[in-house]
């Protein structure tokens, strides 16, 4: 009763309403055939309680939360159409900032060449042009020989729908308009697309985050000149105006972009070589790059026999590269390892063994050293994975000493009596961390232990998991963090003329302790929560 | 330039090693069979840009089918058949094949079968191709796209709290925008730097096409500093981007603010959101240390040095002669970027201040004028600063709109200035009054470059 008590009288009917919706919705629906309505309900209640309780992520008392999603396929003449529609129903600040939402809305309508789409629409051109999705509406023209396409998209790039209408939500107001065009030359050996990209921002919401108008003009070329080599190229302009706030003038600059990247696969190696070069002006805004980059990669991964595979890496990329910068920054990132499988006549066994430097050569030099081990096996009806690494980060002049050493090991088992499935498990772990310039050593433990059940012929299946972790710091507080987790899962068998019904619980207790006792707080909380599929 | 020689020798020195086995690398191309493929695909995805295996949600089918397209040659013969099998070899069925080579094969999979698939060409002397090289393990699972992004961001936030590095890469894709061992780097100094990670996330926007995602999520988070057990929290909104792969979406890219991978976020993200739900959010610098940032500090350090011990923002700083005779100064503090109140010359307590129509370099600091942003090497968007021609005698401030100065401060920590407006008037009784707005970005450890 106490849990029914903080549900308020609107907030029930709220409920009640989320949780209708969607069956409201199937009776209506003339093509059930063809609808797929979906939606998870659940609601949650937390105590959280000690006098550190601000610092728990939770949110004290009962919340709802709702995800509704629409789905519908049909023929439009000689076109299929296809739409989604997903909304998110909440009254938990923590999780969303308003009370109802859209997730998704999209039509699409489509026949073998022509892609017509309006709501949230992703026409990926290439890395550096764009490569996010938009509000707004797209068309794709494929030849039915697939050796001519044509893209082109204009929209808004708002994380939310309701970045358009609300000020909760509000976000830079980045219209985007763009074209590709990609044809198969060379017998279809090599692909060619041109891209223009146009990107104008509006509303500022911070001072200090500039806004750019900004152009993009892009060629990409993927080239299979023999078998197994795969060239990937791309060049990408950019033209932009940058402004930092409504009294500064204008600034004007351009750059440019180039990668280009050859994999040659075939057994028993896989090669990679890659170089890429961003000049410090080249600014791409609904593409990726990051400006003021040299970079070279390559990686070799070689399959010695049946049992042992060997890779080695190394990556450099560098800044500074029209040479303003005083302290230029050069970072080496080469890598070896081998994996070794079956090993000791096991044939579940498999070790790894990886070493990798991590150097950043600059006014304070980096040095990083990491070393990783691993094996897993099984034995009998038990998995084990055990891991062991060890860092070493070093930065000159006195910034960072220290060395890191963790451990852990996992065993999990799958037992079938009759019925029952029972999935045991037993995690161990520990992390130390020695700071050389405070002269400390902090160290880390972990401990959990858990039991998984199924019960096929009654539909149901549960986890229990409890455990503790402890953080002992020389220098500062230490901590400790008591859990416990319980979820069942029940699907009945026959729910009405829904498709699939899951009903689900949850319950969690969480104990932090610290030396300072003010800081102490404790979680207590349940989940009851349904999934329909209609 | 001796430590970069040695670190160039690493990887030579392997590759003496490793040419010494039977390592048939060099052989790309070296086909014995003169059947080839020139492209190859299975709906919109290249079979030479995905990996062996492949999932995929059922949304990606063309209403219900699969289609393996390509188009294959045999020099001076002609192709005179194309097989498919989709159950390992043990069945062949023949796929619709035009004069100049290009062939087609639709099937309908079922959901959650594995399809082993190769895909034999023949030519009319009876050469075919290599089949492992069409080798391809496509599994169709009953999951929409949102349920596949949902299972990733889920799979990819537990084993970022439970610290389980290899967990969270195996949802990594290859073609990481930021580099993939870049990525797993930042995360070991993430692991190393939180306990007890706590993240919550909703899903506010989804798009999928051709085998891509695009995400946005509002998240909350709460983390200890493993140093000092200290309590972080912040919440906001992100976007990532997802491309098929073999555990269903495989990250491709994270925008700031990052919720991992945040002790390299200059490397690993790709872009920012900036909406009015990102305000303070958690960033860890080069060292380690954790603060919390506002979103415009977090993209003016990705563009630009890159470096994340660098805090920018605007002040406003006012002189007014008193009708009783004394002053009233604005002075401000770098490092905390307050402004403060100076009265009556009660130096000290800023680290510059506004004095009638001069900047004053206070509590041991110095100052220069490097001239109007964009002359010579003065860019405020991207430069470096002297270390020498700092002077403790004041630089104009009224009527120097952007003039960029340098400021030095007694920790040797350097901040640059750039002067955007002035105001000045006289009242009544003489009294001047001054105002000045500027831009400024200090960085907190004694680096050099802005």
């Amino acid at each position: 009763m106490k849990f029914l008590s903080f549900l308020s009288y609107r907030k029930f009917l709220f409920s009640f309403f989320v949780a209708i919706f969607p069956i409201s919705l199937t009776l209506f629906s003339s093509d059930l055939d063809k609808v797929a309505i979906k939606n998870d309900f659940y609601l949650q209640y937390n105590d959280i309680t000690g006098p550190g309780k601000k610092n728990s992520s939770l949110v004290d008392g009962l919340r709802y939360f709702n995800i509704f999603n629409y789905y519908k396929k049909g023929k439009l003449k000689k076109y299929k159409y296809i739409i989604n529609l997903g909304l998110k129903a909440t009254d938990n600040r923590k999780k969303d900032p308003k009370d109802i939402s859209i997730t998704n809305m999209q039509i699409t309508l489509k026949n073998k060449i022509n892609t017509f789409r309006v709501g949230d629409v992703f026409e990926s051109f290439s890395q550096y042009s764009l490569n996010t999705a938009l509000k707004g509406v797209s068309y794709r023209y494929l030849s039915k020989d697939i050796t001519n396409q044509l893209q082109i998209v204009y929209g808004i790039a708002y994380p939310r729908w309701d970045s358009f209408w609300d000020n909760k939500t509000k976000a830079i107001k980045r219209s985007v308009y763009g074209t590709r065009y990609r044809r198969k030359i060379l017998d279809g050996k090599m692909d060619i697309g041109v891209s223009f990209v146009y990107s104008n921002d509006k509303d500022r919401i911070f001072g200090g985050v500039p806004l750019y108008n900004n152009h993009l003009y892009t060629m990409d070329i993927n080239y299979i000149p023999i078998p197994d080599l795969d060239i990937y190229s791309e060049f990408s302009h950019s033209n932009n105006t940058k402004n930092t706030s409504d009294t500064t003038a204008n600034e004007n600059f351009s750059g440019n972009a180039f990668k280009i990247r050859a994999i040659g696969n075939k057994n028993p190696s896989r090669v990679l070589v890659e170089y890429e070069r961003v000049s410090p002006y080249y600014i791409t805004l609904t593409g990726s790059a990051t400006p003021d980059r040299e970079k070279f990669k390559t990686s070799w991964r070689y399959k010695a026999t049946k049992k042992i595979v060997t890779h080695i890496g190394f990556l450099w990329y560098r800044n500074d590269l029209d040479g303003q910068l005083i302290d230029r920054k050069d970072v080496y990132r080469p890598s070896i390892g081998i994996t070794y499988k079956k090993a000791f006549g096991r044939r579940h066994n498999t070790i790894d063994l990886t070493y990798k430097l991590d150097i950043t050569d600059t006014t304070n030099n980096i040095t990083n050293h990491i070393i990783d081990f691993s094996m897993s096996d099984r034995f009998a009806k038990i998995y084990n994975t055990t891991n062991i690494s060890y860092y070493s980060y070093k930065t000159d002049g006195n910034i960072q000493d220290s060395h890191e050493f963790r451990i852990n090991t996992q065993f999990n088992g799958k037992i079938r009596k009759k019925d029952y499935i029972f999935k045991p498990s037993l995690y161990i772990g520990s992390r130390s961390n020695k700071d050389e310039l405070k002269s400390s050593l902090d160290k880390y433990y972990e401990a959990s232990i858990g039991l998984g059940v199924d019960v096929m012929k009654y539909r149901l299946s549960g986890k229990l998991k409890i455990g503790e972790n402890k953080s002992d710091r020389d220098l500062s507080d230490d901590s400790k963090k008591v859990f416990l987790n319980l979820n069942i899962y029940y699907r009945p068998k026959i729910f009405f003329s829904f498709k699939r019904v899951m009903i689900y619980a949850r319950a969690f207790y969480n104990d932090f302790t610290y030396t300072t006792n003010t800081k102490n707080f404790r979680e207590r909380g349940t989940i009851l929560g349904v999934r329909i599929r209609f | 330039m001796k430590n970069r020689f040695k670190i160039l020798l690493f990887p030579l020195l392997l590759f003496l090693v490793f040419t010494n086995a039977n390592a048939k690398w060099w052989i790309f191309g070296h086909n014995e069979s003169s059947v080839n493929i020139n492209y190859l695909y299975i709906n919109s995805l290249s079979f030479d840009s995905t990996k062996k295996e492949i999932v995929f949600s059922k949304d990606s089918l063309d209403n219900g089918y699969l289609h393996i397209r390509g188009k294959a040659n045999a020099g001076n013969s002609n192709i005179a058949r194309v097989l498919i099998t989709l159950d390992g070899k043990k069945t062949w069925k023949k796929a619709k094949l035009t004069r100049d080579g290009a062939f087609d094969f639709s099937f309908e999979p079922k959901i959650d079968k594995k399809y082993n698939i190769y895909i034999q060409i023949i030519d009319t002397t009876g050469k075919t191709n290599d089949l492992e090289d069409t080798h391809k393990i496509i599994t169709i699972i009953n999951k929409n796209y949102k349920e596949i992004v949902r299972n990733t961001l889920d799979h990819l936030k537990t084993s970022y709290s439970n610290e389980d590095l290899s967990g969270f890469m195996r949802y990594v894709s290859e073609d990481f925008t930021g580099d993939d061992t870049t990525l797993e780097l930042a995360l070991r100094k993430d692991f190393n730097v939180f306990d007890n990670i706590q993240i919550d996330f909703t899903i506010n926007s989804i798009a999928y096409q051709g085998g891509k995602y695009l995400v946005s999520i509002s998240f909350n988070r709460t983390l200890e500093s493993s140093k000092d057990g200290k309590v972080y929290s912040d919440k906001g909104i992100t976007e990532f981007s997802f491309i098929d792969g073999k555990y269903g979406a495989m990250l491709y890219s994270m925008k700031n603010p990052l919720i991992f991978g945040l002790s390299d976020a200059q490397e690993v993200a790709d872009g920012s959101v900036v909406s009015v739900s990102n305000e303070k959010l958690i960033t860890v610098n080069n060292s380690g240390d954790i603060s919390e940032k506002s979103i415009a500090d977090i993209i003016n350090n990705t563009t630009n040095s890159g470096d994340d011990n660098i805090e920018s923002g605007s002040f406003t700083l006012s002189y007014d002669d008193l009708p009783s005779g004394g002053n009233q100064h604005k002075g401000f503090i770098f490092d905390s970027g307050t402004i403060v109140d100076i009265s009556n010359f009660d130096m000290g307590t800023s680290d510059i201040f506004l004095e009638g129509n001069v900047f004053w370099p206070d509590s041991g600091a110095q100052i220069q004028d490097l001239g109007v942003d964009g002359s010579g090497n003065v860019n405020f968007s991207h430069m470096s600063v002297p270390t020498t021609g700092y002077d403790t005698q004041p630089v104009a401030a009224t009527n120097n709109d952007d003039h960029v100065y340098a400021v030095k401060l007694p920790n040797n920590t350097y901040a640059i200035v750039k002067n955007i407006s002035s105001t000045t008037t006289t009242d009544t009784s003489g009294g001047l009054h001054t105002s000045v707005t500027c831009d400024y970005k200090y960085r907190s450890d004694g680096g050099l470059d802005f």
